[in-house]
């Protein structure tokens, strides 16, 4: 089997989707910390048109773009499917899995935000979480059902990067009697063991994140 | 057994366009519904698509699916015996979703401000779609389509925004053909296909349309 890298960087929600899809599929890889101020030749080589990571590297060919790549998982390993068989319910999932992708971008810009470009960002966050909770949230204890699927890994970055968002950009979302469903996704998300065990540290994601808040990022 | 397939639609939409070239291709019969976004938004494209509100929207045996690459993709799945639209090897097909991803994230917004700006942001915008279509054209080489000897996923997501293509050349000065040559071919060659010219809109209409809509954003 040929081998698989993965470059990543350790506060990137995007580099953990592809980490726990890995780790779910029990696909073995090495993983290379980048740094985005000093990228890494191998990374520019690999990823001329967005220079940005994740990138997988499998054989010797690089695959970019988080989503593309959970896709490109799913396809070359089929254990432990993380999609559903049918096409309507995968037409679902990829919904769902766009939908928070474009549309929780939001809540990043509520964090990088100041003033009423904050306010804004705030009700659209809003909107969006009510939406998951509503439309997208049944039942089930995933997205997808009993297991997890692409759609939690997807949205995983609310399960754990939101929380230190909130807490240093002083503004609470998520309140548990407001969004019971989403809450209580997120606790059965951080409680998968796959999951527990791959998850950046609460204090050290507070010492990354808190002195850019209220400042938009530099490429 | 029929297979009642309906596609909510507006003339206008690339995305909707990407949609009826792909079911020309797989031959599927489906019943058009045009949907007069300049109106208020009919109740069934608000059943259909509750979350966006959006065109397109295919509905199939009465369930919707909504955002037309996840369209693309379902209709591949569905219609399996012909015209393959993503390629099977999974790294071809990753590559293939790769540029549809690229495609949507920039060339539509860009491509839309080189009609709603003037001046220095124009000047920026045409630099940036200029960017686009080398990386395109590069992408492209000297295969016929994207998709390589046929037509496919990555074709069929960029087709729909060469109907504008004239309305660009002609506010920005510039021509697509002298810079981009492959990309022009590539669009003739596209053309040829009875499944795309019979669902691009006619590039003229086009730039009625966007002429008509600048004038009431205060152009010219």
């Amino acid at each position: 089997m040929a081998e698989v890298k993965l470059l990543g960087t350790w506060p990137s929600p995007f580099s953990y989707r592809v980490i726990w899809a890995l780790k779910l599929k029990g696909i073995p890889y090495e993983y290379f910390e980048e740094d985005l101020s000093n990228k890494s030749p191998l990374l520019l080589q690999c990823n001329p048109v967005h220079k940005k990571i994740p990138v997988l590297i499998h054989g010797g060919k690089s695959i970019c773009e988080s989503l593309v790549i959970l896709e490109y998982l799913e396809d070359t390993w089929p254990q432990n499917p993380l999609m559903p068989d049918d096409p309507y319910e995968r037409a679902l999932a990829r919904f769902w899995v766009k939908f928070v992708e474009e549309k929780g971008v939001a809540v990043w810009i509520m964090f990088y935000s100041s003033g009423e470009e904050k306010e804004k960002a705030v009700e659209d966050s809003l909107e969006m979480l009510r939406t998951l909770e509503e439309h997208a949230l049944g039942k089930k204890k995933f997205f997808c059902g009993d297991k997890i699927s692409l759609v939690d890994i997807a949205c995983g970055w609310i399960a754990q990067w939101l929380e230190v968002l909130e807490e240093v950009a002083g503004v609470k979302l998520v309140e548990p009697q407001k969004f019971p469903r989403l809450h209580k996704w997120i606790e059965n998300f951080k409680d998968e063991p796959i999951i527990k065990e791959n998850l950046p540290g609460h204090d050290e994601m507070l010492v990354y994140f808190k002195p850019l808040a209220g400042k938009a990022p530099s490429r | 057994m029929a297979d009642e397939v309906t596609l909510l639609d507006f003339w206008l939409s690339p995305f909707g366009m990407r949609v009826k070239i792909a079911l020309a291709e797989k031959e599927v019969k489906y019943e058009y519904s045009e949907q007069n976004l300049m109106n208020r938004k009919s109740d069934l494209l608000l059943k259909m698509n509750p979350v966006y509100k959006k065109i397109p929207v295919l509905v199939h045996h009465g369930k919707p699916v909504c955002e037309s690459l996840i369209i693309l993709q379902y209709i591949d799945a569905v219609w399996k015996g012909k015209a393959p639209l993503l390629p099977s090897d999974p790294y071809e097909r990753a590559q293939s979703m790769f540029w549809a991803d690229f495609i949507d994230r920039k060339v539509h917004d860009i491509s839309k401000k080189l009609w709603t700006t003037k001046g220095e942001e124009l000047e920026a915008a045409k630099k940036d779609f200029f960017e686009c279509l080398e990386l395109l054209e590069r992408e492209l080489g000297e295969k016929p389509y994207f998709g390589g000897e046929a037509l496919g996923y990555v074709d069929i997501a960029l087709l729909p925004f060469s109907c504008g293509f004239y309305t660009y050349e002609t506010i920005g000065d510039f021509s697509i053909e002298a810079r981009f040559p492959k990309i022009r071919a590539w669009v003739d060659r596209c053309l040829k296909k009875e499944s795309v010219a019979k669902s691009l809109a006619e590039p003229e209409k086009v730039h009625e349309f966007i002429l008509e809509t600048r004038k009431g954003l205060g152009f010219d």
